[in-house]
């Protein structure tokens, strides 16, 4: 090679290097950001274990290995680990909590316990912190679904006060759960996250540490956290991570490894909707109905009598007209290096010349005219087509949400009921597979959100015990719960008795639970500090003691059990947006404004039911206590008004008609008095010319 | 932007109408006693009874002329005072009520226009005017003429035909969301027209009264 060469690629790297350098500097990793190339890099890699070493799969006891320190070689994964998808662990009053989104739900049903979990700040949902849900506990309970970091990173401190004694002992066991990035970024179709190979089995086991290995297919794992005694372990945390992998044996498979060690992820920049699917997907139950011939003296009637839901066949529904189009999630659903994922219409995204604010419903199909770039201002991005609304009054897109007319299933007298995959822990299959039908997630129910628009929403009932101080309800840890009132909740028998998927609980029961947990309640100091009060709440209700307190005074037999309504109990909700229906299943499609506007609409008038446990046994059985709303309750409009809007649509052909009828004749009289007008004005001009 | 257009135009129209009241007087002399005024007030109730002299058919007609003003005021103030007063859009109730008033103001013109409209038909006098207009005849132009009155007839009969056809259009599914928002001014910048020329033709039609009483 020539000398000059020589100098020229040294110089090349001495820039490539200084840039590398200047990227590191600027908070990124070498391998993010853009250099302007579409094709996906490979990654033909060195894989780090959670020691920061270099993986040897052919040691006696390999380490498994870490997403944090092989990813976090190119990629920035403190940035990383601040995007939706990790940072509600850490959520502050000063950033952002986001539009309120589906919760982690707390369920027990020997308690009867369903309580909304959000550390976002969310209204209805409680942080973890409220109820005392440690981040290991929390792991514990919804790690299944889950791409990790997050509540699986923060490290026990075993000298904090306030530290969950079980993680100070099993987290040296178990490691932490990093971020798994080929959970959303492979696109090897080996990616395991819910057979019982895969990463949920893990989970479960509380092998944390292992969980990106074994999703990832390159090897296996013999041994179970949960399992291991702690006495057999090094008491010194650092001792016990190093013991672990000769109890917890990683076996990986060589033929996924190069001569260098190297290994070949399958990674793409924009995950498919295959990987979306494991956490966001949802079910449609389909409610069976019988049909009772009811006969008496008087009259003959058929009763309908929802019987059992069943789960809709699966190749019978449809996908969202997106991604049936050819779209994925991700085309909409984008983020930067913060993995700060844009989530739709609501938030208005500041984005570089519109190409950010323009990532909505609203944005892709009719533009953005605030943006400054023109192709924003004119919408149809991904060839997005441009609705033309026929017919649809303006004040709808001031009052409704583009999803209320597009988005979820059809409305229908009764709200469908759904499953999702975090909160049922849909997907996991063969011998972990749980079949969980609560809580009853409702939807499609319409309710007027954040944004002050009506959209379609996921709606439960929270059902919890806890503790009411004066108008602040906190909800308790069913195990906390069951410490105190086992008997009386009957938690030592197994019974089979189900009313609409839940244990029964009679108002005797939710009354015996009280006095044990309100004998429990530490009584407060000084006269005018108000006496917190045990209480049950579900379907909407608060149920509570009369006045008194079984811990001092009154005797057992004093206390009625009190049940009211309560400004802050109330269902959490959360808007949905998917699965986007076609157009021609839109509502209010070719002037129907019946779809909405009529005196039974599912969108005003739908029955929300207020789903409880609380229930009776009668004669024939149990019987719910069940309640139900006007879907209108939740919109913030007037019932009554409503009611007679919708009234009169029912003679809106009539006056429309009429009107035009009338426009017609007086057209007719107007045109026969100009043709006079003419008749007479040529007669005077002709009159005048012949004299 | 159409509240201060609205607020305005009514109050010059209005300005316009006791300016041309006190500058052309009906009778010799303007009575402004408290008698007089009484006398005035009650001059003015009276015109909307129906008059003993008048015909069954005339009855009819002059009832549903009175319809056809009431629902008109109904729909002007539903229409109206919520963006003038309130600055709030027309919505609710007052909705209900002014699409209510709408068919019932529809009928009830058409009625009024049929049978007005061979009274208020231009006749050599307006073309007598007219010619006095452009001979520079000016003398008492402004305060003797039956065109005015028929001249807002006509005129009224014809923006009915915008104002409502521009409503009832739209709940058709005809017009996208641009037509839309083009027909919803349509209306209320005719409606506004509409109510100018309406006071305009009130006022004239009153005149007209006081002079034959
Ligand atoms: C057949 C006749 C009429 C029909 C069917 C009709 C119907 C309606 C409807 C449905 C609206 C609400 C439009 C919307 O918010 O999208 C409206 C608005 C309005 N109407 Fe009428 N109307 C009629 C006659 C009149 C008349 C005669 C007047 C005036 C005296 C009037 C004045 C108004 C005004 C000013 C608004 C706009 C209110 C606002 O700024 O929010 N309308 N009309």
């Amino acid at each position: 090679m020539e000398p000059r060469a020589n100098i020229l690629i040294g110089l090349a790297v001495v820039v490539m290097l200084v840039g590398s350098a200047k990227a590191a500097t600027a908070g990124k990793g070498i391998g993010d950001g853009n250099d302007g190339n579409r094709s996906e890099p490979v990654h033909v890699i060195t894989l780090y274990d959670d020691l920061g070493n270099e993986l040897k799969p052919g040691e006696e006891f390999p380490r498994p290995v870490s997403m944090k320190n092989t990813c976090g070689k190119c990629h920035n994964y403190a940035t990383i680990s601040g995007g939706w998808h990790f940072n509600s662990c850490r959520v502050k009053p000063e950033e952002k909590d986001g539009r309120i989104g589906e919760p982690w739900v707390l369920r027990d049903s020997g308690t009867r316990t369903m309580i909304p979990i959000s550390n976002r700040g969310w209204e209805g949902a409680f942080r973890p912190s409220q109820i005392n849900l440690s981040s290991w506990q929390w792991l514990k309970l919804f790690g299944t679904h889950y791409p990790g970091g997050n509540y699986g990173e923060i490290q026990v401190d075993p000298d904090s006060e306030t530290a969950d004694p079980e993680a100070i002992i099993r987290q040296p066991i178990s490691g932490l759960y990093e971020i798994n990035c080929l959970v959303c970024h492979s696109a090897d179709g080996r990616q395991d996250q819910g057979s019982p190979d895969g990463a949920a089995m893990q989970v479960a086991r509380q092998n944390y540490r292992w969980v990106a290995t074994v999703g990832a297919g390159l090897g296996t794992v013999k041994g179970t956290a949960s399992a291991v005694d702690e006495f057999s372990m090094p008491i010194e945390p650092d001792q016990a991570a190093l013991k672990i992998v000769e109890k917890i044996k990683t076996t990986y498979d060589s033929g996924k490894f190069d001569t260098e060690n190297k290994v070949f992820f399958d990674i793409v920049r924009q995950p498919s909707a295959q990987r979306c699917y494991f956490c966001h997907s949802t079910q449609t139950q389909i409610r069976k109905i019988e049909q009772v011939q009811i006969e008496s003296e008087s009259e003959k009637k058929i009763e309908e009598h929802e019987v059992e839901l069943t789960e809709e066949l699966d190749w019978v529904s449809d996908e969202d007209v997106h991604l049936a189009s050819g779209l994925t999630c991700t085309d909409c659903h984008r983020n930067g290096d913060d993995h700060m994922i844009t989530r739709g219409d609501i938030e208005h995204e500041e984005g570089s010349m519109g190409a950010i604010s323009t990532l909505s419903c609203r944005g892709c199909h009719l533009g953005d005219e605030t943006a400054d770039a023109e192709a924003a201002q004119k919408g149809g991005r991904l060839g997005a087509p441009h609705p033309k609304h026929p017919g649809i009054p303006t004040i709808h897109f001031e009052e409704l949400s583009c999803t209320a007319c597009h988005s979820g299933p059809m409305p229908t007298k009764e709200p469908t009921i759904m499953r999702t995959a975090r909160i049922h822990k849909l997907g996991l299959h063969g011998k972990h597979a749980i079949n969980l039908p609560l809580p009853h997630v409702m939807s499609p129910v319409f309710v007027r959100g954040q944004d002050h628009k009506i959209a379609p929403h996921k709606m439960f009932w929270p059902a919890f015990w806890g503790i009411r101080n004066e108008e602040e309800f906190t909800p308790m840890l069913p195990e906390d719960v069951a410490f105190l009132a086992e008997e009386p909740l009957q938690l030592t028998i197994q019974s089979e008795d189900r009313i609409n998927d839940w244990r029964p609980l009679t108002t005797e029961q939710i009354k015996q639970t009280l006095l044990a947990i309100q004998a429990d309640l530490p009584q407060p100091e000084g006269e005018d500090v108000a006496v917190p009060l045990a209480v049950y709440v579900a379907g909407g209700k608060i149920y509570q003691l009369s006045e008194g307190n079984p811990a001092t005074e009154n005797t057992e037999a004093e206390f009625e059990l009190v049940a009211a309504e309560h400004e802050a109990i109330k269902p959490y909700s959360w808007p949905i947006a998917h699965n986007v229906r076609p157009a021609t299943q839109s509502l209010g499609v070719g002037g129907e404004c019946g779809d909405c506007h009529s005196t039974d609409s599912p969108f005003f008038f739908g029955q929300v039911a207020m789903d409880t446990p609380v229930a009776e046994q009668g004669e024939e059985g149990w019987a719910q206590q069940t309640e139900t709303r006007n879907m209108v309750s939740f919109q913030d409009i007037d019932e009554t008004y409503i009611g007679w809007f919708n009234w009169s649509f029912v003679f809106r052909p009539m006056m429309k008609e009429t009107v035009l009828l009338c426009c017609a004749v007086i057209a007719a009289v107007l045109l026969l008095y100009s043709l006079r007008a003419l008749r007479c004005l040529a007669k005077a001009v002709s009159d005048e010319c012949q004299s | 932007m159409f509240a201060i257009i609205s607020i305005w135009s009514i109050v010059i129209v209005l300005g316009l109408v006791v300016v041309h009241w006190f500058a052309c007087p009906v009778g010799d002399k303007r009575d402004l006693s408290f008698g007089g005024l009484v006398r005035f007030k009650v001059h003015v109730l009276t015109m909307f009874f129906l008059g003993q002299k008048l015909s069954l058919v005339g009855k009819l007609k002059k009832l549903v002329y009175m319809v056809t003003l009431l629902c008109f005021l109904i729909l002007f103030l539903t229409g109206f005072v919520p963006r003038l007063i309130c600055g709030v859009p027309l919505s609710g109730y007052t909705l209900m009520i002014h699409a209510t008033f709408a068919p019932v103001f529809a009928v009830c013109a058409m009625i009024a226009i049929v049978g007005y409209a061979q009274q208020c038909r231009f006749t050599r006098e307006e073309l007598d005017w007219v010619v006095r207009l452009t001979t520079c005849k000016w003398k008492g132009l402004l305060c003797n003429s039956a065109l005015g009155g028929k001249l807002t007839f006509w005129l009224g009969a014809i923006l009915i035909l915008p104002v409502a056809l521009s409503m009832i259009s739209s709940m058709y599914p005809i017009f996208g969301t641009h037509g839309q928002e083009i027909l919803f001014e349509l209306h209320r910048y005719c409606a506004l027209v509409l109510v100018l020329v309406a006071i305009c033709h009130v006022y004239l039609v009153m005149r007209a009264k006081f002079k034959v009483d």
